[in-house]
């Protein structure tokens, strides 16, 4: 419980004592800490184990770029595998645990594998198990995946809560460290809208880790100062720990904010939520990111990168050791010594690989120049050293330096190029970055600090007076300058040692030479090959390292030797932050038409069409199956009166002196005489001349029509009129509003329905057959003055109406109609009889409007009007559309009145096998009449309508059906309609 | 005359949610017809408009007010206006054709849509998580109206007030914005 590796100071809260648990052991840490910072200052260096070899691991960064201390984090469904403790902030009851061990992280039996590397080297697996082929999949794959691997997912939901938003900013500053603070201030202060985003809890970059002054303060107090001035600016949005993770195009960027600190304290709370922030310009600012050298067992708990080592020292007051050592081959290596001998840690020793002088002298420490370490010892955490020169030297933690690599991942999220710097050793942006886009600091590779504020304030100067913005501030932070010399350094002859270029995938220096020896010489192949920079660090601290020992196999440059391509995401992101709140029910809106209460207090089972919840049926009780209900719907409305909610249909209010003409240019039919107080059936045809949708429309005044469409196709039709108005024929006075949510429609549908809307209907109007005969239409009040519209159309063959009221009064409408129903056992019917009776009557619907169709095919051939051009007409012409051996809506019955008619059965003749060869068509409905007491269907058959009486077969092999079916018409009842006229 | 009588209902019932900074309140007391602009009679309609309240048509994605500030028209596209004002009868069209005697096409819209004002201070930190737009004061003015897209929701909304907005969806997609709304108010405070 004690944090023995924890010093003064820092710029952690060490008044707050925060509580957690590691591998089930109760640790301490304080505000402010990371998981890393708090693990190390217990004096935990083994953390983990490696994907292959299960070899120990320690941590080796302090940021975002670490692959070694992933751990799951949380219990049961919370359990998150795969987390990296150097960016999870600690909080109270934080709960993680090591992975990819078998045993207790100290003794994993798993690292066998480890005195199995000489026969487990790059590409084992694709060389291995070749033999037999079908054990790949049931027993090497399987037997590869349970031994090397990350974390383990809990295989429960996720109980988190994630979110998204949209933020909009006129310059995003990606990076808060000194060059993106000194880019913020200098654009926040012309009054561009700004937003600074950084994957960090603490904004300040590296100033946070390092000593140095500017303008006279040290370097974390100047940052601290600009966040507060930038806070008080109304005009600039700090956004702290959060991750842009990606460039996408049109200036969108996505970024993920994580909260978790704040989800487990309230689990209402979103864990995490995934911004598209949209920006004119961006200013890139993402620092870089230190690289290790290759050498001998280089892996070892307690061997870390030179700058994470400050930032636990200087940051969160932590020592990484008691006996330090460095190696490095550039100054900057030098800055950790001096730093831990200013904080009383003992430096053993400074190893540089260069001919070089002391970058700084340090009392006390020994230098050593021009040397390398070329092995290490220490069984779970490092105990020596050993040098070129043959030296051993006895140290609990080395820190390496090999030089800093750009953040630049971002820049190349276009497909952009980062060229090779000889100044850094390192890539750095190339000049295709994605638009607006500009880079400052030490992800330019602008590596000395006061140039690095100095290009993040013109950088912001500029973009903002890109802008149009007014910049007055031209004062920017002044620092001391110190230069960052470097000279290349991959790897270290280690002989038999293995030397780990990428830690998380255990990928040594020696498997990149294999498979470059093997012909893989692209660096795409080699990643794929090795699996080298993959996997949650992606590569960030192995990718610059490994080009670099590539270089030196191929004897190449680095600029020929190349990058991968970064891709989005810069850093993992939880696949549930992309679902955000779209889960389960909440995957997409429901739409609930007007009845929908009263139907749920009738217990009506719904039935999801497109988003609308609509009644399927409405069960009664003693009734067990659902056909039983469907039944009683359809035999009640046929024998009496049925009333079924047809709101969701397409209703568009169609206004304007050219309103006739428009309907003749749209409709196949003829629309130019409608009369008033008529509706009409509309077939209306894409110009392919297919069949697009159909439906009826009626005319209420000289310039005021309304249509019905289909409820699938409401916003296709809507769509399709506003294209042929506004591009085709824009001249014309035609004016299209929706209305489908305007009013509440229901179908009242049997012989008694005129009898039940007579009690609904106002007085004063006269629905009778010979006042309002089929297909009329009219403006008329009910139940005392309600405005209404009354039609005499019908979907099911019955007399029937379709009734219209302002869908406030929609509710209440239904209820009325069933009580005034009573009397005639009125039924409420769903859309399975919706479909049973529409198929009895014959009417085409959406199985059978699929677009590969023609008012030839649907045997409606004789409504197409050769006397007038609408959309469809002149393709509709074509030849092939107008043979007699194309496929034809017919009617089917089964021969045998007891067979069961499979919808989808495909049809071929009686002597023919069920091939592709010999398929003759389809049935595309099929439902059980309750009126005729047998299966019916409709369906496509070659030739069909000429083919009335033939036997077919109707077989689907994957329902295992096969009967024989006759050909019939498709009108199965009333097919002279003489009861819709009644 | 028939025997029955309807009743009518908005299409939230009136629902209201109130949250430290922010509320949800169901529009019930305005009306919204939909006023097109007949060809070659754009003028005339200026004028009517003009002298029968004080409007004045206004530029796409902007509104206008009537002198008594009782009418808003929207502007959303080149030959149509919104016209939202508060009216609770059934013939909205009809009463503005009379009070306008504008020669243009009336279609009452006031069923169609679920109308929600979001108010309060923290008005635009929760509707950033669901909305596109750039809602900063400066850039989507008081009186700024346009269509959007939220939650997969066709939607219309305008600024009324510096911290107020009026939201409207198709009305069967009333309960799923609300709650969207909702979710997003219990995420952000």
């Amino acid at each position: 419980m004690i944090q023995i590796n924890r010093t003064n100071n820092g710029l952690i809260d060490q008044t707050k004592e925060l509580s957690f648990t590691f591998n089930g052991e109760l640790l301490k840490g304080y505000e402010g800490d990371t998981l890393s910072s708090a693990l190390l200052a217990n004096n935990k260096r083994l953390v983990g184990r490696s994907f292959k070899y299960h070899r120990p691991r320690g941590i080796f960064t302090a940021g975002s770029e670490e692959p070694n201390a992933i751990m799951e984090i949380g219990l049961g469904a919370y359990q998150d595998p795969n987390t990296r403790a150097t960016v999870t902030k600690l909080y109270d009851g934080l709960v993680a645990n090591s992975q990819n061990h078998r045993g207790p992280l100290w003794f994993d039996f798993m690292a066998i594998t480890d005195m199995l590397s000489p026969l487990l080297g790059a590409g084992f697996y694709y060389k291995t198990f070749m033999w037999p082929k079908a054990f790949w999949e049931k027993i090497y794959e399987p037997a590869i995946r349970n031994s090397a691997g990350l974390g383990k997912l809990s295989k429960q939901e996720d109980p988190d809560t994630y979110d998204k938003g949209f933020r909009h900013c006129d310059i995003l500053i990606i990076g808060a460290g000194a060059s993106g603070l000194s880019a913020a201030l200098v654009a926040g202060s012309s009054g561009a809208e700004v937003i600074l985003a950084d994957e960090d809890f603490l904004m300040g970059g590296r100033l946070n880790s390092e000593t140095d002054e500017i303008d006279g303060i040290a370097g974390h107090e100047w940052a601290k100062n600009s966040v507060e001035k930038l806070k008080s600016m109304g005009n600039v949005r700090l956004m702290p720990n959060t991750t842009v993770f990606g460039a996408y195009d049109h200036g969108i960027y996505g970024a993920i904010e994580e909260r978790s600190h704040e989800s487990r304290a309230n689990k209402e709370k979103p864990r995490q939520v995934n911004w598209r922030i949209y920006t004119k310009r961006t200013i890139l600012c993402t620092g870089a990111t230190e690289r290790a050298i290759a050498f001998g067992n280089n892996d070892r708990p307690g061997i870390m990168l030179a700058g994470a080592v400050r930032t636990y020292l200087n940051r969160y007051a932590v020592r990484t050791g008691e006996n330090i050592s460095i190696y490095t081959n550039n100054d900057d290596g030098w800055r950790t010594a001096r730093d831990l001998n200013d904080r009383g840690v003992n430096v053993v020793a400074i190893i540089d690989s260069r001919k070089t002088e002391p970058v700084i002298n340090i009392e006390g420490v020994r230098v050593i120049i021009n040397a390398d370490v070329v092995n290490t010892k220490g069984r779970r955490a490092l105990s020596s050293i050993k040098l070129s020169n043959g030296a051993t030297i006895k140290t609990d933690t080395l820190a390496v330096s090999g030089g800093w690599n750009p953040n630049l991942h971002l820049t190349c999220h276009h497909r952009g190029v980062p060229r090779y710097s000889d100044d850094i050793c390192s890539f750095v942006p190339g000049e295709s970055v994605p638009d607006g886009m500009s880079v400052a600091g030490s992800a330019n590779g602008t590596m000395v600090l006061s140039k690095a504020i100095e290009e993040g304030h013109n950088e912001g100067t500029e973009a903002a007076r890109g802008l149009g913005y007014r910049v007055d501030y031209t004062e920017y932070a002044v620092t001391p300058q110190v230069e960052y010399n470097i000279s290349a350094h991959w790897s270290v002859e280690s002989g038999s040692n293995r030397a780990w270029v990428d830690l998380q995938n255990d990928v040594t220096a020696k498997d990149i030479k294999l498979a470059n020896q093997e012909g893989f010489k692209s660096v795409e192949h080699v990643k794929r090959y090795t699996t080298l920079g993959m996997a949650t660090d992606q590569g960030k601290t192995a990718n610059v390292l490994a080009i670099g020992v590539m270089s030196e196999n191929l004897g190449r440059t680095i600029e020929d030797t190349g990058t991968t391509i970064f891709r989005p995401p810069y850093s993992p992101v939880a696949i549930g932050a992309f679902a955000g709140r779209r889960r389960a029910k909440e995957f997409y809106p429901t739409r609930y038409s007007p009845s929908h209460k009263w139907a749920d207090e009738k217990n009506a089972v719904f039935v999801e069409v497109g988003m609308w919840y609509r009644a399927q049926w409405f069960p009664e009780p003693g009734e067990t199956f659902w056909r039983d209900s469907v039944d009683r719907e359809v035999k009640q409305t046929r024998s009496s009166v049925g009333v079924c909610d047809v709101t969701t249909l397409g209703k568009i209010d169609i206004k304007g002196s050219d309103v006739s003409e428009f309907l003749n240019l749209i409709y196949a039919n003829a629309f130019a005489k409608v009369p008033i107080g008529k509706t009409r059936y509309g077939l209306m045809l894409r110009e392919d001349g297919m069949v697009m949708d159909d439906g009826t429309t009626a005319r209420l005044s000289e310039n005021h029509f309304v249509m019905t469409t289909t409820t699938a196709n409401a916003v296709n039709v809507y769509r399709h009129m506003q294209f042929c108005h506004q591009c085709l024929w824009p001249d014309l006075d035609v004016h299209m509003i929706s209305v489908t949510e305007q009013y509440a429609q229901y179908a009242v549908a049997g012989p008694n329905s005129r009898r039940l809307l007579q009690k609904i209907v106002d007085h004063e109007f006269d629905i009778s057959n010979e006042a309002f005969p089929f297909m009329g239409a009219s403006e008329i009040t009910v139940c005392g003055g309600t405005p209404a519209r009354l039609f005499r159309i019908s979907f099911s063959g019955e007399l029937a109406y379709e009734i219209a009221v302002q869908t406030r009064y929609g509710d209440s409408l239904m209820r009325a109609i069933m009580e005034a129903g009573n009397e005639f056992d009125v039924v409420a019917y769903g859309t399975e009889a919706l479909g049973v009776m529409r198929i009895e009557k014959g009417h085409a619907a959406g199985p059978e409007l699929n677009g590969q169709t023609s008012a030839y095919d649907l045997g409606m051939g004789g409504m197409i009007s050769g006397k007038k051009d609408f959309i469809g007409y002149t393709l509709g012409l074509r030849e092939d559309l107008q043979r007699d051996d194309r496929m034809q809506m017919v009617g089917f019955k089964p021969v045998n009145e007891q067979d069961l008619i499979q919808a989808g059965s495909h049809l071929v003749n009686l002597e023919n096998e069920p091939t592709t060869e010999n398929d003759q068509g389809w049935i595309s409905s099929c439902i059980y009449s309750p009126i005729l007491e047998h299966y019916i269907g409709l369906g496509f058959i070659k030739s069909g309508q000429n083919r009335k009486g033939d036997i077919v077969r109707a077989v689907n092999l994957l329902k295992g059906s096969d009967v024989k079916v006759e050909i019939v018409s498709p009108h199965f009842v009333d097919p002279e309609g003489e009861r819709l006229r009644v | 005359m028939s025997n029955y009588s309807l009743t009518k209902i908005s299409a939230l019932e009136g629902a209201r949610h109130d949250f430290d900074g922010l509320s949800l309140t169901e529009i019930v007391d305005q009306s919204l017809v939909m006023m097109a602009m007949p060809r070659n009679k754009t003028d005339k309609i200026t004028k009517a408009l003009n002298s029968s309240c004080g409007l004045s048509i206004p530029i796409i994605g902007q509104s206008g007010r009537s002198d008594d500030d009782s009418i808003t028209l929207w502007r959303l596209q080149k030959d149509q206006l919104m016209v939202y004002f508060p009216y609770a009868n059934d013939d909205a069209d009809n009463y503005l054709k009379n009070k306008f005697k504008a020669p243009a096409y009336y279609t009452d819209q006031s069923d169609t849509w679920a109308m929600i004002n979001v108010s309060g201070e923290e008005s635009v930190n929760v509707l950033e998580r669901i909305c596109p737009l750039n809602l900063d004061l400066r850039t989507f003015t008081v009186g700024t109206v346009s269509r959007t897209v939220m939650e997969h929701i066709g939607t219309i909304i305008y600024r009324e007030g510096r911290d107020s907005f009026v939201i409207l969806t198709m009305r069967s997609f009333g309960i799923s914005m609300m709650h969207a709304l909702e979710v997003s108010a219990k995420n952000v405070l």
